[in-house]
C-alpha cells in the first residue's frame, strides 16, 4: 500500500479525520493533565465558591471552589481510562472465548449458555447490579463495564469464527493435519480482526457512556476523585443554582462519544466494504 | 412455527435459571454478611442480635437451601419482602410499575413517530445536504448522554422558557394533561438515542430496498414517486425496524433507571436505586431478576414477530 493513501483517504473524509484528531487530542491533553489544568483538581478555595464561568476559572467553579476545567481535564484519565481498560479486559475475555467456541460444538453450545445469562440484563442493567454488589469505586466501574461488553465480544468474534471456518483455507489447514488450536489462533484470527477493531471503537463509546452513567448514579467512581460523571452527580443538586457544574463535563462526555461514533461509522467503511453505510 | 417456540420457550428457561442463580450469587457475593449491612454497628456488640437476625432471614441455612427456598418462592410468584418496609418486593414493583411502563411506551413511540419519517426523508434525499444533516442528528442523538440530555433540558425549559412542570408526581388517570406535562421532558430524554438508532435503521433499510429489482420494476411500470416509496418500498423497509424498536424497547427498560433519577420519578428505577443505596438486598436482587425477566421477553416477542413474518429464521 502507497504510504500517502491513507492521508489522502482521510482528507477526503474531514469529519472522520477530525473524530481521530479529537480523541487524540483529549487522550494528549489527560495524559498531560499536570502540565496543561491551570490548577489542581482537588484545591478547596473558599472564596470562590460557585464562580461563574470566566477569565480565571474559564468553565468557573464548583460547590468547594475547585477548578471546572482542571477537575474536567484530570476527568479525561479517569473516564477514558476507566472505558479503555474495561474494554480492553472485555476484549481479551470475551475474544479468547469467542476463538474457543470453535473448538467444538459442545464448547460452543456450553459458552453460549453462558454468555445468554448475561444478555439476559439490559446493559447498564446490569453494570448497575454489579456495581451494587462491589461497591463504588473506579474499580468496580471496571470490571461492571468489563462484564458487560466481553459477552458482546465474545459473539461477534464467535461468529466470524465459525463463518471463517467453512473456508477453504481452513479445511487446506485441517487436511494439512495442523490441531484446532493452532489453525484458531494461527490462522483464523487474523482474519477476524476488522470485525474486532469495529466492535472496540463502538464499544469504547458506550463504555464512556456507562462510566459516566454509573458515577452519575452514585454507584461508579466516588468524589473528589474527578471522572466526568462524578462531577455531574456533585452538580446536579445546583443545576439551576451552577449549570456550568453540569453542562461543561457532560460536554465533554458527548465529545468523546461522538468521536468514536463517527470514529467506529468510519472503520466499519473501510474495513467491511460490504456493510458500507451508504 | 410451533416446534421453533416451543424451543425458544426452553432455552429462555434455562436462561432464567441461569440469571436466577447470577442475581442470587451476586447478592451472596457482598463483602460481610447481610445482617451486618443491616444492623450495622448494633452488630459488633450482639452475636445474639445476628444471631436471630440471621435465623430470621434463614441465613443460618446451607446456601443451596437458600437458593431452593428462594426459588420455590420466585415460582409462587413470591420475591421475598423488603428488610426495610416489611412488605412483599412484587407489590412494592407493582406499585412503581406504571410511571416506568408509561414512560417506557410513550418515549418508544415518540421514538418511531420521529425516526421512520426521518429516516424514511433521508434515503429518499440520498447523499444530498439534507440527508446529511439527518445522519449528522442521528449520530448526534446517540452519542448525548441522558442524564446531561435531561439536565439541559430541565435548564432550557425552566429558566429560559419558564416553563416548570410540577415536581409532585400526577397519575395520568387523575390528571390526563398534568400527567403528560410531567412525562413530556423525560419521554423526549429517554426517546432520544432510539430515535436516533431507529432513524439510522429506516434510512438503511430503505435504501436496500429502493435498490431492489421490484422497485425498479415499479418505477419502469411508471408507477408515481409518491406511491413507489410509501406503497412499496417503505412496508418491506419497515420490517427490520420493528425488529430494532422491539430491541431498543428492552434497553429502554435500562434506560429507566437514569432517566427517573435525572427527572426524580417515582417509577421502578428509582426503587432499584434506593433500595441499592440504603441496601435493601431483597428488593434489589427482585427488582433486578423481574427487569431481565421483562428485557427476555421483550427480546423473546421480537423473534417470533420476526420468524412470523420471516419464515427463513424458525430453523434458528
Amino acid at each position: 500500500m502507497a504510504e500517502a493513501r491513507p492521508i489522502r483517504w482521510l482528507l477526503r473524509r474531514p469529519l472522520i479525520a477530525a473524530a481521530g484528531l479529537t480523541i487524540l487530542g483529549l487522550v494528549l491533553v489527560g495524559t498531560l493533565a499536570h502540565a496543561v489544568a491551570p490548577y489542581s483538581p482537588t484545591a478547596v478555595d473558599a472564596s470562590h465558591v460557585f464562580s461563574r464561568p470566566d477569565r480565571s476559572h474559564l468553565f468557573g467553579t464548583d460547590r468547594f471552589g475547585r477548578d471546572l476545567l482542571s477537575r474536567i481535564l484530570f476527568g479525561i484519565r479517569v473516564s477514558l481510562g476507566i472505558a479503555g481498560a474495561a474494554i480492553a479486559a472485555a476484549l481479551l475475555a470475551g475474544g479468547t472465548l469467542g476463538m474457543l467456541a470453535g473448538l467444538g460444538r459442545a464448547t460452543d453450545q456450553a459458552l453460549g449458555r453462558l454468555m445468554d445469562v448475561f444478555f439476559a440484563f439490559p446493559p447498564i442493567l446490569l453494570a448497575i447490579a454489579i456495581a451494587a454488589v462491589l461497591g463504588a469505586g473506579p474499580g468496580t466501574a471496571m470490571v461492571a463495564i468489563a462484564v458487560v461488553y466481553a459477552p458482546l465480544f465474545f459473539r461477534v468474534v464467535r461468529g466470524s469464527v465459525l463463518a471463517e471456518s467453512a473456508q477453504t483455507y481452513v479445511e487446506a489447514a485441517e487436511a494439512l493435519g495442523l490441531g484446532r488450536l493452532a489453525i484458531l489462533f494461527r490462522h483464523i484470527l487474523p482474519n477476524v480482526i476488522s470485525p474486532i477493531v469495529i466492535q472496540t471503537a463502538v464499544c469504547l463509546s458506550y463504555a464512556i457512556l456507562i462510566e459516566s452513567a454509573l458515577s452519575y448514579l452514585g454507584v461508579g467512581v466516588q468524589p473528589p476523585t474527578p471522572s466526568w460523571g462524578a462531577i455531574l452527580n456533585e452538580g446536579k443538586e445546583f443545576l439551576l443554582l451552577a449549570p456550568w457544574v453540569s453542562l461543561f463535563p457532560g460536554a465533554f462526555i458527548m465529545l468523546a462519544v461522538l468521536a468514536l461514533n463517527v470514529l467506529g461509522d468510519g472503520l466499519r467503511d473501510v474495513l467491511d466494504p460490504r456493510a458500507e453505510t451508504r | 412455527m410451533r416446534a421453533y417456540l416451543l424451543q425458544r420457550l426452553a432455552a429462555m428457561g434455562l436462561t432464567l435459571f441461569g440469571v436466577s442463580l447470577l442475581v442470587f450469587g451476586m447478592v451472596r457475593l457482598i463483602p460481610g454478611t447481610v445482617v451486618e449491612q443491616l444492623l450495622g454497628q448494633a452488630a459488633m456488640s450482639s452475636p445474639e442480635v445476628v444471631g436471630s437476625f440471621r435465623r430470621f432471614f434463614g441465613l443460618d441455612q446451607p446456601l443451596h437451601t437458600q437458593y431452593l427456598s428462594w426459588l420455590g418462592g420466585l415460582l409462587r410468584g413470591d420475591l421475598g419482602v423488603s428488610w426495610l418496609s416489611g412488605r412483599p418486593v412484587l407489590g412494592l414493583f407493582l406499585e412503581r410499575l406504571p410511571v416506568s411502563a408509561e414512560l417506557a411506551v410513550l418515549a418508544v413511540g415518540w421514538s418511531l413517530l420521529l425516526g421512520i419519517p426521518l429516516g424514511t426523508a433521508s434515503a429518499v434525499w440520498g447523499g444530498g445536504v439534507r440527508d446529511g444533516a439527518i445522519r449528522v442528528a442521528a449520530t448526534l442523538g446517540l452519542s448525548l448522554p441522558a442524564f446531561w440530555q435531561g439536565a439541559v433540558l430541565i435548564l432550557l425549559f425552566s429558566l429560559y422558557l419558564g416553563w416548570m412542570p410540577s415536581l409532585q408526581w400526577v397519575p395520568f388517570t387523575q390528571s390526563p394533561a398534568g400527567n403528560l406535562a410531567i412525562m413530556a421532558l423525560p419521554v423526549l430524554t429517554l426517546g432520544t438515542a432510539t430515535a436516533a438508532m431507529i432513524t439510522r435503521m429506516a434510512r438503511s433499510s430503505m435504501l436496500d430496498v429502493l435498490g431492489r429489482e421490484y422497485v425498479r420494476t415499479a418505477r419502469a411500470k411508471g408507477v408515481s414517486e409518491p406511491r413507489v416509496t410509501f406503497h412499496h418500498a417503505l412496508r418491506n423497509a419497515l420490517i427490520p425496524v420493528v425488529t430494532v424498536a422491539g430491541v431498543q424497547l428492552g434497553y429502554i427498560v435500562g434506560g429507566i433507571v437514569v432517566v427517573e433519577d435525572v427527572f426524580t420519578l417515582p417509577g421502578v428505577g428509582r426503587l432499584l436505586l434506593d433500595a441499592i443505596f440504603q441496601r435493601d438486598y431483597p428488593v434489589v436482587q427482585g427488582v433486578i431478576l423481574i427487569l431481565a425477566a421483562v428485557f427476555m421477553t421483550l427480546n423473546l416477542a421480537v423473534d417470533l414477530l420476526y420468524a412470523c413474518i420471516d419464515p427463513r429464521l424458525r430453523r434458528g
